[in-house]
């Protein structure tokens, strides 16, 4: 193991180290949310003196330390915070691992990422068909995961391809992601969004060169199934947290129905990819800020906060119009190198409806959930108050990283 | 010589020191946007004054370069239809600045408004001086979002919200047509500047299949041009993606002027700014017209059925909007242009004039008027009808044969004279129903000074139509070269002018026959069909219920489906 190597997994490790060990030490909650915040920002500062060569990689950890600096921004000293605060520590230090280790070192910190992420949903998921399936799935990609370093070229590619569709997700392979999503609580939720798309973006980069044509048609074809189907589901949703979930798969599924249109993936992919990440994950955040509030959950129960909570008014209207506005930016990096006629022979009707889906359906849900939060006549029997000074720095946090991975990188 | 820059910049820092200082000063707030559109509107005219006069004004601010691409280009190009549309939208900006100041006095949403109404005079001024199809589908983009949020001004008003809402959806639809025009032009031509995507159009032909195994050939310009119009659609209001805008009159009356002065004109701007790109495909352009002409059909009926005054010029709008796009299926660019600035000038007054026209009469509810003179029927006489068909279908076509020897516009090959015909029809059937309304025909005075009023008209607007294409499109034969690209095939254009003669004959034939009592042949299905008619006009040809009808099926389908998700 090289020093840039052992750096990158001591900065996975301190975090890591420091999540498990706030469920036995016991400290006051706003030390360790010193604590916590110090380290991120150390971890920030080494990231940039580890002289990590990989952009994509770099990137993706800067991504998910920003995040996790404004989750930890906004936890409150309630006993759902008081969980979530070593959670997010170790899920940032699991998930550094996987972005910044080497080959073996990254698997095994995979393999504990899916572990926790599986122990967290039995903890709080009641048994049911649907979270056996969830669990073979977490098995299946944990014993994939493992075996890929040690078998051959195309056994690797198939691991990474189930990884990345597993992290970045498309129906039928969402279980997982909604699970978590539906199961964590509050501002953890919002991480998990971040850090899940962060996993599978840096899996999709590092097999999309070797994907064949024909995966690729096959994903082209699932990805066009998972557009509606989510497109639909969001549409239909009514509790906050699914919403969110089944928004991410819609807009993830044109990550997967544009690969085989733009090849230069690390460009285009993992701009969407994080500016993605960065406005699910802060329309999630600015949910958990309602639902502390309120106890709210259920879409369309509780209107016209923006005439109430102005800033929450702002924000939330900010991070939809980013979101609706997300296929083009940072497609438009990859229309660059769009190859000319002779060497991609796109199906063009199915192109066009994987954009009618998400663009329309995206629209459509994104704007209906607005009018059901934002817009409208205020209830008079809810004592409102507007985001506190922590949770508008958070928001802006995240629509700053949106606004610099969909415009900038 | 970036001086037009400026007229970008003032609106936008006037949006954005409204934003952030707004609340604190609320009583600068006006005059912070006044002053900016108003130093932006002079400006605008220095510059349309130095374009005519040196030529067009080309520059680009900022490149991303990515492995010797340049695809990203943000920038201004100043030719001459960028400076008339730079001064027709900081006018009306000013205008409505001003008239917003009372008219919004004491609203809580003061700030926000004055703000939002900075941001989108920006947005349009940008899209209007766009060097690019991609800046200016970002500006198109940007355009939907600040009418959203307009329309949306009484947030906690349902019905605001849902019109908004409706807008910004049909608009959508428009968007993604329009975004897979600018995929395929990339793809295909290798750039999106408008010269060199022009002449990469012209020199390539590319055929794309539809289907799976080469099936449904079609020409990639025409599916381009095709992709893109359907975005000119959504935001012109051509049917059928008209539904939003007769459904947006709940916002502020300098909303509603603002969009149909300037917003809604966006389809016509698009088309002529892509001119030499659609006169590429023949057959898109005969799709244009069809579409116009359909809408011209439709928004008209529809206006006549309407009993609230907003609406009603709410489908005059998507009317005029269809004779706007007509004329670009028929080659007319610079025609469309003429017409959207009067267009624009003109509702722009009447929507504003239209507040105090509801307060009035709801101040002084009158009775009838007893004039004391009691209205005979069949009061006509033969002098009318000959009047109404001299105006209505000779004079027209002695004006134009009259034009064609005087002025040398050229008829054949150039079948643009059908928008003169058209609209000499359509304008003088109007003036004669209102005449006769009155009562005022029966006299050879009368009779005199209209034919010769109308002839006057004619004669001024082919003239001011001539003069005003060759300042558009100032290249030898450049105008001339979109008529005959748009040209139908002689026996069409025939059939086309034939048909509207007999049915211009026919009409005053039962009109003439109705007047004097006698019966035709047609008269109880004309009666049967009348009523039949305007059901259906007044559901609005129930384009929206079906509409609607497919959103309750699709949420329904959405609600089964997130239960398994």
């Amino acid at each position: 193991m090289d020093n840039q190597s052992f750096l990158a997994t001591i900065i996975a490790l301190i975090p890591l180290a420091l999540g498990i060990s706030w469920n036995f030490v016991r400290l006051p909650f706003s030390n360790i949310k010193i604590i916590n915040s110090a380290v991120i920002l150390v971890a920030g500062v080494l990231l940039i003196l580890s002289g990590e060569s990989e952009p994509v990689t770099r990137f993706l950890a800067t991504v998910v330390l920003l995040s996790a600096f404004s989750v930890m921004l906004c936890l409150e000293e309630t006993q759902q915070d008081s969980d979530n605060i070593s959670s997010s520590m170790v899920i940032l230090g699991l998930t550094l691992g996987i972005l910044l280790s080497q080959e073996f070192v990254s698997k095994l910190f995979l393999c504990g990422a899916l572990g926790y992420a599986a122990f967290s949903l039995i903890k709080e998921k009641k048994r049911s068909f649907r979270t056996t399936l969830i669990i073979i799935h977490f098995i299946i990609a944990f014993t994939l995961s493992l075996i890929s370093s040690l078998g051959n070229e195309s056994l690797q590619i198939i691991s990474g391809l189930f990884l990345a569709i597993t992290f970045i997700p498309l129906v039928p392979f969402h279980l997982p992601f909604v699970g978590i999503i539906e199961s964590n609580k509050g501002t953890l939720s919002s991480f998990w969004i971040v850090v899940w798309l962060a996993i599978g973006l840096a899996q999709l980069n590092s097999i999309h060169s070797s994907l064949s044509g024909e995966i690729l048609y096959f994903i082209g074809w699932l990805s066009l199934i998972s557009a509606i189907y989510a497109s639909l589901a969001a549409l239909g949703q009514l509790k906050s947290n699914l919403f969110v979930a089944a928004a991410t798969v819609a807009h993830a599924s044109l990550i997967w129905g544009l690969i085989n249109v733009f090849p230069n993936f690390p460009k285009w992919g993992v701009a969407f990819g994080a500016a993605l990440a960065f406005v699910l994950g802060g329309i999630s955040l600015a949910f958990s800020f309602v639902r502390q509030r309120y106890g709210w959950q259920t879409l369309g129960k509780l209107p016209g906060l923006a005439s109430k909570m102005p800033k929450f008014g702002t924000a939330m209207a900010l991070l939809v119009s980013f979101a609706l506005f997300l296929p083009m930016v940072p497609l438009f990096t990859g229309l660059i190198t769009m190859p000319t006629i002779e060497t991609a022979n796109i199906e063009f009707t199915k192109l066009f409806i994987i954009f009618l889906a998400v663009w329309l359906g995206g629209g459509w849900f994104l704007l209906k959930m607005l009018h059901q939060t934002a817009f409208g006549t205020p209830r008079n029997d809810v004592p409102y108050s507007d985001l506190r000074l922590n949770e508008y720095v958070a928001l802006t946090a995240f629509l700053l990283g949106a606004g610099y991975s969909g415009l900038l990188y | 010589m970036i001086t037009p820059i400026f007229i970008l910049l003032l609106p936008l820092l006037a949006g954005i020191s409204i934003w952030l200082f707004g609340n604190r000063m609320i009583a600068h707030v006006a005059k912070v946007g006044v002053i900016a559109t108003s130093i932006a509107c002079i400006l605008a005219a220095w510059t349309l004054y130095y374009v005519s006069q040196e030529g067009t004004i080309h520059f680009i601010l900022w490149t991303l370069d990515y492995e010797g691409s340049s695809l990203f280009k943000i920038g201004m190009m100043v030719d001459r239809l960028t400076a008339v549309m730079m001064m027709l939208i900081t006018s009306v900006s000013v205008v409505i600045h001003v008239y917003s100041v009372r008219y919004l006095e004491g609203d809580l949403g003061y700030a926000r408004f004055f703000g939002l109404l900075s941001f989108m005079t920006f947005v349009i001024l940008s899209l209007v001086s766009s060097p690019n199809l991609f800046m200016l589908f970002m500006c198109w983009q940007l355009l939907s979002l600040a009418l959203y949020l307009l329309l949306n001004f009484n947030f906690t008003h349902p019905d605001a919200c849902r019109n908004g809402f409706k807008s910004f959806f049909v608009h959508r639809v428009g968007d993604v047509s329009f975004l897979l025009g600018l995929f395929l032009a990339y793809k295909y031509f290798g750039t999106l500047e408008f010269a060199e995507l022009f002449k990469a159009a012209a020199e390539n032909t590319y055929f794309i299949s539809l289907l799976p195994g080469d099936n449904f050939q079609i020409s990639v310009v025409t599916l381009i041009a095709l992709f893109i119009f359907i975005g000119a659609m959504a935001k012109s209001s051509q049917f059928p993606l008209h539904v939003w805008l007769p459904d947006t009159m709940d916002s502020p009356t300098p909303v509603s002027a603002l969009m149909h002065a300037g917003i809604i004109n966006a389809g016509g701007f698009l088309l002529n700014r892509l001119a030499p790109f659609y006169v590429q495909s023949s057959s898109t352009l005969h799709i244009v017209f069809l579409i116009g002409a359909l809408t011209v059909l439709l928004g008209a009926s529809m206006m006549l059925v309407q009993n609230d005054i907003k609406k009603t010029l709410g489908f005059s709008t998507m009317g005029q909007m269809g004779y706007m796009i007509m004329e670009c299926g028929l080659g007319a660019f610079a025609l469309a242009i003429f017409h959207l600035i009067a267009h624009g000038l003109f509702k722009a007054s009447l929507f504003l004039s239209a507040g105090s026209g509801i307060h009035d009469s709801r101040d002084e509810p009158k009775l009838p008027h007893d004039s004391g003179h009691e209205i005979k029927e069949n009061e006509s006489s033969q002098l009318t009808w000959a009047t109404g068909l001299g105006v209505t279908l000779i004079m027209p076509l002695i004006i134009l044969m009259a034009a064609h020897g005087i002025l040398e516009i050229h008829l054949a090959g150039a079948h643009g004279a059908v928008i003169f015909l058209f609209f000499s029809w359509v304008t003088a059937s109007q003036v004669m129903f209102s005449l006769y309304r009155l009562q005022a025909v029966a006299s050879w005075k009368v009779a005199c000074t209209m034919i010769g009023a109308l002839f006057f008209i004619g004669f001024i607007y082919l003239w001011a139509g001539e003069e005003f294409t060759h300042y558009l499109y100032p290249g030898p034969g450049q105008a001339e070269s979109y008529f005959i690209a748009a040209a139908f095939h002689p026996v069409m254009f025939d059939i086309m002018i034939l048909a509207a003669t007999l049915f211009i004959l026919f009409g005053w034939f039962v009109v003439y026959k109705n007047a004097k009592g006698q019966q035709t042949f047609v008269s109880d299905k004309m009666v049967a069909a009348r009523k039949k008619i305007y059901i259906l006009l007044v559901n609005r040809l129930y384009v929206d219920k079906i509409y609607q009808r497919w959103n309750n099926s699709i949420l329904r389908l959405a609600q089964k489906l997130a239960h398994r998700f």
